[in-house]
């Protein structure tokens, strides 16, 4: 036993490269070995009694999928909640890390200290602390309300206004975090130069902080377009039915119907749209954008 | 005058922002100590009587408690050894071009879509016979959190001195010494900030938990979710705000070793 083990420690100090076998290995069996699984569901006919018949072949399920309108238009609204969220984000989460880069001492570590500790919440208590907040008698509302700003209640709760509140709200420390990265080590006497040759706060901002800020916008932005897209929790607990994602569509298979494989047609077809238009917003900044902004993504 | 009521506006913007991000955090603890049974923010009256039922009266939760300890700390220990073991070897390999793939595997699964993640791991197990336990819940978070770990042990190894590595090896150490001696000392810092992300990230993880573990093995999000779907309940409030102080106590060291900024920066 201590022999063996002496053996394998020797092997691991003289070879280290060998330590990258047990990651890989575990990436291979578990994550691809999963999502190939899944692919292969897709591709396996639905079953009358029990999930899916084993060890048949069909594209029954994506035809299915594509001629169903429901699902398409689903599809649909999750692409726009993810654009929407997205757009959102990146501009909250921009003025946010510019802020915490410009901000020195303790400002700075309360800034990102605050995103921290949202990083630390699950996302189930990320959405549920809103429901207080946008309820139809909720804080919100009562200050609205108070202020004269509305003379009713607004629906905030159970609309599109409340699931894209809760998911920008998630997706927001996966933009500042990246975007400040790439904006510690930026330069701030550029800023100050092209203040002082007459440029505006937001002209001198637009021309020389954000081409600073792309690489992290960017691997931000195709995050939160990744996550929000199919998001499950949000669209459930501050949503209504009308605001389906594909992922509680492809859940009620699972839960309801036991439809394996539509449920997992339905997630691939998922996955390749979105990676459709990440990868096509990726192509525009690399194309139109300044020089080296796609360096930080896979 | 301009240029200070910008900064002005610049500065109000940034506090209401700042504000955006703390609120639900407010909101949660502050719900968790009212003393009605409806959650309202801010709440009327104080009191510790969903703390109590929550500790005394609640079976239920407790097991869910301990399932979400043991999960952490398996998926802690399992996604350290590994995302470690990995971070170090791939500075060995001798192309860029096989850094950069044995990189991207390894950080792949971090943009994945979770749901989809969840439902393929939750059939995958079921087919190759891992169930729906402990291990498959611990398997599944390392699975998200070995990137964390990867990303950052990366970062700690970047910038360890490793003069002191080949004067212990010139000085006639072995290999294994040299390591012990020089290089330990120099990453332990960062490797244990690792494993305590690890397990913060695991602690809060919902969706893989949810598809992945059976009744026996819910961690306490997937029990906060049941209890929400059927109705608003003060205990998740409690058991949220107890989590929150959870990842708080376990991000201390990790503070301590790494100080906010670089952490903002390496996650």
């Amino acid at each position: 036993m201590r022999t063996a083990l002496g053996r394998v420690r020797a092997r691991a100090v003289d070879r280290p490269v060998l330590l990258v076998v047990p990651v890989v290995a575990f990436e291979l069996v578990v994550f691809a070995g999963a999502l190939v699984y899944l692919l292969r569901l897709s591709l396996t006919r639905s079953a009358v009694s029990g999930a899916y018949a084993a060890g048949t072949w069909t594209l029954a399920n994506y035809g299915a999928l594509l001629a169903d309108g429901y699902l398409q238009g689903r599809l649909l609204y999750s692409l726009g909640l993810g654009g929407v969220v997205t757009a959102v984000t990146l501009v909250l989460g921009f003025v946010y890390a510019y802020a915490a880069a410009r901000a020195g001492g303790v400002r700075r570590t309360v800034l990102l200290g605050a995103v921290l500790v949202e990083l630390l919440l699950s996302i189930v208590i990320k959405v549920y602390a809103w429901v207080p907040l946008l309820a139809p008698e909720g804080t919100v509302n009562a200050v609205f309300v108070g202020l004269g700003v509305v003379d009713a209640p607004l629906r905030l709760l159970g609309s599109d206004v409340g699931v894209v509140v809760g998911l920008v709200y998630s997706m927001l420390p996966y933009v500042v975090l990246p975007t400040y990265a790439t904006l510690a080590t930026m330069d701030t006497t550029t800023v100050a130069a092209a203040r002082d040759l007459g440029a505006s706060r937001l002209q001198s901002v637009r021309a020389v902080v954000v081409p600073q800020a792309t690489p992290g916008l960017l691997a931000g932005g195709v995050t939160a377009f990744a996550w929000s897209t199919v998001a499950f929790a949000a669209p459930t607990i501050l949503g209504s039915p009308s605001q389906a994602t594909v992922a509680n569509e492809a859940a009620r298979f699972v839960d309801i119907t036991y439809d394996w494989p539509r449920a997992a047609a339905l997630s691939v077809e998922a996955v390749v749209a979105v990676v459709l238009v990440a990868g096509c917003a990726v192509a525009l900044v690399r194309r139109y954008g300044p020089r080296g902004a796609t360096e930080g993504l896979l | 005058m301009n240029r200070r009521l910008g900064t002005l506006a610049f500065r109000g913007v940034t506090a209401v922002l700042l504000g955006f991000v703390l609120l639900p955090v407010a909101v949660v603890v502050a719900t968790s100590l009212n003393a009605a049974p409806d959650v309202v923010f801010p709440p009327d009256r104080l009191s510790l009587r969903w703390y109590r039922a929550f500790l005394f009266e609640e079976p239920e939760w407790r097991r869910a408690f301990v399932n979400s300890v043991v999960v952490a700390a398996g998926t802690a220990v399992l996604a350290t050894l590994l995302g470690t073991a990995g971070a170090y070897g791939v500075r060995g390999l001798p192309d860029s071009r096989l850094r950069r793939a044995v990189t991207t595997v390894i950080v792949l699964p971090l943009p994945t879509p979770v749901v989809v993640l969840a439902l393929a791991l939750s059939v995958y197990f079921a087919r190759i016979g891992v169930g729906s336990g402990h291990v498959a819940v611990v398997l599944g978070h390392t699975l998200v959190t070995v990137p964390f770990v990867y990303v950052v042990v990366r970062a700690t190894l970047a910038r360890v001195d490793w003069q002191t590595r080949e004067a212990a090896l010139d000085l006639g150490a072995t290999r294994w010494q040299a390591f012990r001696e020089a290089v330990a000392p120099q990453i332990r810092a960062g490797v244990l900030a690792a494993g305590f992300v690890a397990a913060v990230l695991s602690l809060h993880e919902f969706l893989i938990a949810l598809f992945v573990a059976g009744v026996d093995a819910r961690t306490l999000p997937v029990l906060e979710w049941t209890a929400l779907r059927n109705f608003v309940d003060p205990t998740v409030s409690v058991v949220s705000t107890l989590l929150i102080l959870l990842a708080v106590v376990l991000s201390v060291p990790v503070v301590a070793a790494l100080g906010v900024e670089r952490l903002a920066r390496e996650l």
